[in-house]
């Protein structure tokens, strides 16, 4: 049954780099737009990735698939730009941090509030009432933050003009290819926060017992793991994670309150073509996604972007429902 | 009139609380798993939830559903007026009340457009009222009362605003809508009660019923359409001698309007768009510069509203620094200026006049005593900076005016309402207000006859909108 | 056998709808020592086990370790105090290690908060050194060492029941509940693992152990308490209980294995 199946998924696979290479021809493109586009679509990428994780660190330890990780996005964005924005200290770097630093203990604070009030009373309900009452969550969220800043955007500067005299973010151009300075901030962080994760998932005691308890709730508890505490852990990691992400793509779009939707469906989509319980799986999900998506857009409409994430979900989930990287080792959890 | 076009389509308003958006549709995943397909159905169902639902608890807070009881102090003015006129001045006489309905978006998340709007209704009521009212050709004064209802920029409060001004409130003539969805929720209670409605929203659609490409007996507005931006934009590239130009489009009704309308007169000034593409109002990445840059283009026309517009400008600003960028006048007002100034120095965009400072408009300008004096009013009244949305209503409130004023004496309820349509048509001849030199007539209730009497080309100059006379557009 | 009250159960009852699965038991576990649980299938073992550890609340009647209500408790609670169980159907972690499936079982004895393990302080980065020392103690005991590193779900049935005892272990707990640790396992296996539980009551464990093999049962125990059909109805050291009539009434036409 497998190798049919992957055969079907490499065939799909080649179809779709076909159709890609046939139509950017037909606009002149060459190496470089295909460079260009995949370079893109490394930093939305990145932040899809981080946002998946936090949906698989919660699916793992709850069973939940989160709705209102977007908000945590969200909220991770809006709070450094207002914080930004006050200008508390003569130093814009140090305003950067603290405006940075605020938004994620609040928005963590704001995931360990949600487990703590919402999701625990519902523990015991099945799971269509608590994504019913994940999303209510996002909904409120994104509403709150609609009264507190309104329906206009916000900005935050891109990282490099903290450092340079240039005010506008400094580009590199490498090849030919244009590389913004804040993709180069944007996979820093990624990169370092992922192995900071990957560290404390398998070198801390704190982290295995996480694990443990993702991995099966029944025997944490009786190594005297509180499954209950680790949900709420798992809430504040996720909306860490996803404030770390919409801080770093802040600079790259205009903050606005409703932007954890779209970026909040990526990491969704991302997290299930990982297999929705690997974290490694997420992260390849999410640059899967995010390179398939900016080249797909730029060779066809980008008025289409957002219909890539939705193929991409239906193929995984007709063909490869446990995830596009599972290997054998992959079993059907009790 | 970038104004208008916010109005209509404002990212918060409108479009998230459309049934068919297009965004949901997009997301609607058809899978075998009910799960994914339940969970994703209900973010999109949470989507138009915290839209619309947050637009109610915005307005809860502000004084929501609020009949501001001007008619108390018309009443009393009006009472007055009824005394003094009569009594110290024998030969004018006072006739019946003539009653305005204004349903603006006072709150909601368009409430950046519908405040000042408000207001100017409410500068019109206080110099209406100082005059004891309007004189008919008769010589008879009318006392005029304006009542206020909030349209809560929800289509819904929209619609039950204007049945409740025409059922309860009796009015005349209504003025308001906001934005193109309220509008369009509003006037077919409008037509079926036939009573004139003056909207203030962007969507041709409003006046043209868009199937059968008929216009709207009842239905009048004082905004630009789209095609007056495409057709300034298209001059001034041609002017400029753009060897090729790309069209970008924020993918909301407003940019899927500006490109359609674009291509008409693009082809019409004898212009080919090399490559156009929409792109979303959150986009974080542009691969549409990518194409831009293959297909060559000098030009790029960004046809959006706020926040994308900048968004898009500074992706093609990174990526093609010598593409030339102009916007099209959905970012005239909306902190188009002050989001990144980095980005919009030096761009050129079409804008409503009342954008630019007055004195600095040809003195030959037929509208420049108008849009100076309404400025000082406005900015004197509400104490903000003027803004086009406040423009629209009081050229609005001009229109009722004049209408009224040339009512005979003696007319009541509908047949009162049918002369206030047609006196709109036949009296609104050469209007000159802040959004144009109105000519309205039963093919054309929006009656700008001239473009350039409505919109203007501008350029970001020390951060500001400076005017860009038509003989520079060369440089 | 130290003469201490280890567990004590009585009047414990637990009903699943009609299902009288234990009513009215009592059990009592003498500290240092091995008790042996039997009864025929579905007599209601893995129901008290399951009570024991917080699984489930029973329906009346009290229970005491070393005194202590714990009728109430959680079972990450009680395994914070010391109770722990291995399972009739083996619960192991997913792509976890050998080696990590016992770090997890120290769980309880590390104070490093989460915080701390996110940023690697100092005192986590030392808990973490300890930690491996003490595991690499325990997987030799349990001559593990060798297979360390390979995923436990991985390994076959007779390696997964020393992971799971290990893991048990590393808890140090005060009180151990095994659920059939011999179920199939081979006659070498489980001779080796009668050798285990052995060292571990020398270690200073109460051992409460529930197991159908009745050499094993009888070779290990120092006192058995035999349930049928949710009642204790029998309770003496092996030799007196093989004797008792209601057991044997009880075990007719089951006792196949021997
Ligand atoms: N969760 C449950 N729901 C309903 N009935 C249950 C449940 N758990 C156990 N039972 C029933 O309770 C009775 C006792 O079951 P239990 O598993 O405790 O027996 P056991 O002595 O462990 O048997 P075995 O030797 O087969 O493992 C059985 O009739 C069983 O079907
Ligand atoms: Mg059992």
């Amino acid at each position: 049954m497998r190798l049919p199946m992957s055969a079907r998924s490499a065939g799909i696979g080649l179809v779709l780099i076909a159709i890609i290479l046939r139509l950017g021809n037909g606009r002149g493109f060459g190496a470089t737009e295909y460079a260009q586009l995949t370079v893109d679509g490394l930093r939305s990428g990145s932040i899809y990735a981080l946002i998946a994780v936090g949906f698989v660190v919660v699916f793992n330890v709850t069973k939940v698939i989160n709705f209102a990780q977007g908000a945590f996005v969200m909220l991770g964005a809006m709070i450094t730009a207002d914080v930004y924005s006050r200008s508390l200290t003569g130093s814009d770097l140090l305003n950067l941090v603290i405006a940075a630093s605020i938004a994620i203990v609040l928005t963590t604070a704001v995931g360990v509030v949600t487990d703590i009030v919402f999701m625990r009373p519902i523990r015991k309900s099945n799971d269509l009432v608590k994504i019913i009452v994940t999303v209510g969550l996002f909904t409120a969220l994104e509403g709150l933050a609609l009264l507190k800043w309104g329906p206009n955007a916000l900005r935050l500067p891109a990282f490099n003009t903290f450092l340079t005299d240039n005010p506008r973010d400094t580009n590199y151009r490498p090849f030919g290819l244009l590389v913004k300075g804040q993709s180069i901030w944007i996979w820093l962080a990624t990169i370092t926060l992922l192995i900071a994760l990957s560290w404390f998932f398998t070198k801390t005691m704190k982290g295995r017992a996480f694990r443990a308890s993702a991995s099966n709730e029944l025997a944490a508890n009786l190594m005297g793991i509180n499954s209950v505490a680790m949900a709420t852990v798992a809430f504040g990691l996720a909306a860490a994670l996803g404030a770390v992400g919409g801080i770093l793509i802040a600079p790259a779009t205009a903050p606005i309150y409703d932007m954890g939707l779209r970026l909040g469906l990526k990491g969704f989509v991302s997290a299930v073509t990982g297999g929705l319980r690997s974290v490694s799986g997420a992260v390849a999900g999410g640059i899967l996604l995010g390179v398939i998506e900016n080249v797909a857009a730029g060779v066809t409409k980008a008025g289409l972007r957002d219909i890539w994430s939705a193929v991409i979900l239906i193929l995984v989930l007709l063909y490869r429902p446990e995830g596009l990287f599972a290997g054998k080792r992959e079993t059907e959890k009790v | 009139m970038e104004n208008e076009s916010e109005a209509t389509h404002d990212p918060t308003v409108g479009r998230d609380c459309a049934p068919n958006d297009s965004r949901q549709k997009g997301k609607d995943v058809k899978t075998k798993n009910v799960w994914y397909r339940a969970t994703v159905t209900l973010i999109a169902a949470a989507l138009v939830a915290s839209a619309c639902g947050s637009d109610s608890s915005g307005s809860a807070g502000d004084d929501a559903s609020s009949e501001t009881s001007t008619s108390d102090v018309t009443g009393d003015t009006s009472s007055d007026d009824s005394d003094s006129p009569v009594t110290d001045d024998g030969d004018a006489e006072v006739g019946s009340t003539y009653r305005i309905g204004i349903a603006v978006s006072a709150t909601g998340p368009a409430s950046g457009l519908g405040a000042p709007e408000q207001a100017t209704f409410q500068l019109i009521e206080e110099q209406v009222t100082a005059d004891g009212g309007v004189t008919g050709p008769d010589g008879i004064l009318h006392p005029v009362e304006f009542v206020f209802l909030d349209n809560e920029t929800n289509p819904d409060a929209a619609a039950s605003s204007m049945s409740r001004l025409i059922t309860e409130d009796a009015v005349d003539i209504v003025l308001g809508g906001t934005t193109s969805g309220n509008s369009l929720a509003m006037l077919p209670i409008a037509t079926e009660n036939e009573t004139p409605f003056v909207s203030l929203a962007s969507a041709g659609s409003i006046v043209r019923d868009p199937e059968s490409g008929e216009v709207r007996r009842w239905i009048f507005k004082t905004v630009h359409i789209n095609d007056n931006v495409a057709e300034l934009v298209a001059s001034y590239v041609g002017a400029r001698g753009s060897s090729s130009v790309c069209y970008l489009a924020e993918n909301t009704g407003y940019g899927q309007d500006v490109l359609n309308t674009a291509s008409a007169a693009f082809d019409a000034a004898g212009l080919e768009i090399a490559f156009s593409d929409v792109f979303e109002r959150e986009e974080t990445e542009f691969p549409q510069t990518v194409s831009i840059g293959a297909a060559g283009c000098d030009t790029v026309v960004i046809g959006s509203l706020m926040p994308a517009a900048v968004n898009a400008n500074a992706a093609l600003l990174d990526a093609l620094p010598d593409v030339e960028v102009i916007h099209t006048s959905g970012i005239c007002n909306g902190g188009f200026l002050s989001l990144d100034p980095t980005v919009v120095e030096g761009v050129t965009a079409t804008c409503p006049k009342l954008l630019v400072p007055p004195d600095s408009l040809p003195d030959d300008d037929p509208q420049k005593s108008v849009l100076s004096s309404y400025r000082d009013a406005y900015e004197q009244f509400s104490g903000e900076p003027v803004n086009s949305f406040g423009g629209h209503a009081w050229d609005a409130g001009q229109w009722a005016l004049l209408a009224l004023g040339s009512l005979e004496d003696g007319l009541e309820g509908a047949e009162r309402r049918a002369a206030i349509r047609d006196a709109l048509e036949s009296e609104v001849d050469g209007f000159v207000g802040t959004g144009g030199v109105f000519t309205l007539s039963a093919d054309d209730h929006v009656g700008i006859v001239d473009t350039k009497t409505a919109l203007t080309t501008v350029r970001v100059v020390d951060g500001a909108f400076a005017p860009l006379p038509e003989s520079d557009w060369a440089n | 056998m130290s003469g201490r009250v280890s567990l004590e159960a009585s009047g414990v009852s637990k009903v699943f709808g009609g299902i009288r699965a234990l009513d009215n038991v009592d059990v009592r576990v003498d500290e240092g020592e091995i008790h042996g649980l039997i009864g025929p299938n579905g007599a209601g073992k893995t129901t008290f086990f399951n009570i024991i550890t917080g699984f489930y609340r029973s329906d009346g009647g009290t229970l005491t370790f070393q005194g202590e209500d714990i009728s109430q408790s959680t079972p990450a609670e009680l395994a914070q105090r010391g109770i722990t169980r291995t399972f009739q159907n083996l619960q192991l972690f997913e792509e976890m290690t050998v080696a990590e499936h016992v770090m997890v079982g120290y769980h309880r004895h590390g104070t490093a908060g989460f915080v701390a393990g996110l940023l690697g302080t100092r005192h986590a980065r030392q808990e973490h050194r300890r930690a491996v020392e003490m595991v690499d103690a325990t997987l030799e005991r349990f001559d593990l060492l060798g297979i360390a590193d390979a995923f436990a779900t991985e390994l076959p049935l007779g390696h997964q029941r020393r992971v799971e005892l290990a893991r048990a272990m590393a808890l140090q707990p005060k009180i151990l509940l095994l659920d059939e640790p011999a179920s199939g396992l081979n006659a070498v296996e489980a001779a080796e693992l009668m050798e285990l539980i052995r060292s571990i009551r020398s270690g200073g464990t109460t051992v409460m152990l529930v197991e159908h093999d009745m050499p094993v049962m009888m070779g290990l125990a120092d006192t058995i308490t035999v349930f049928d059909f949710g009642i204790s109805i029998a309770r003496g050291t092996p030799a007196e209980v093989r004797e008792m009539p209601q057991v044997i009434a009880a075990y007719l036409g089951e006792e196949t294995d021997d």
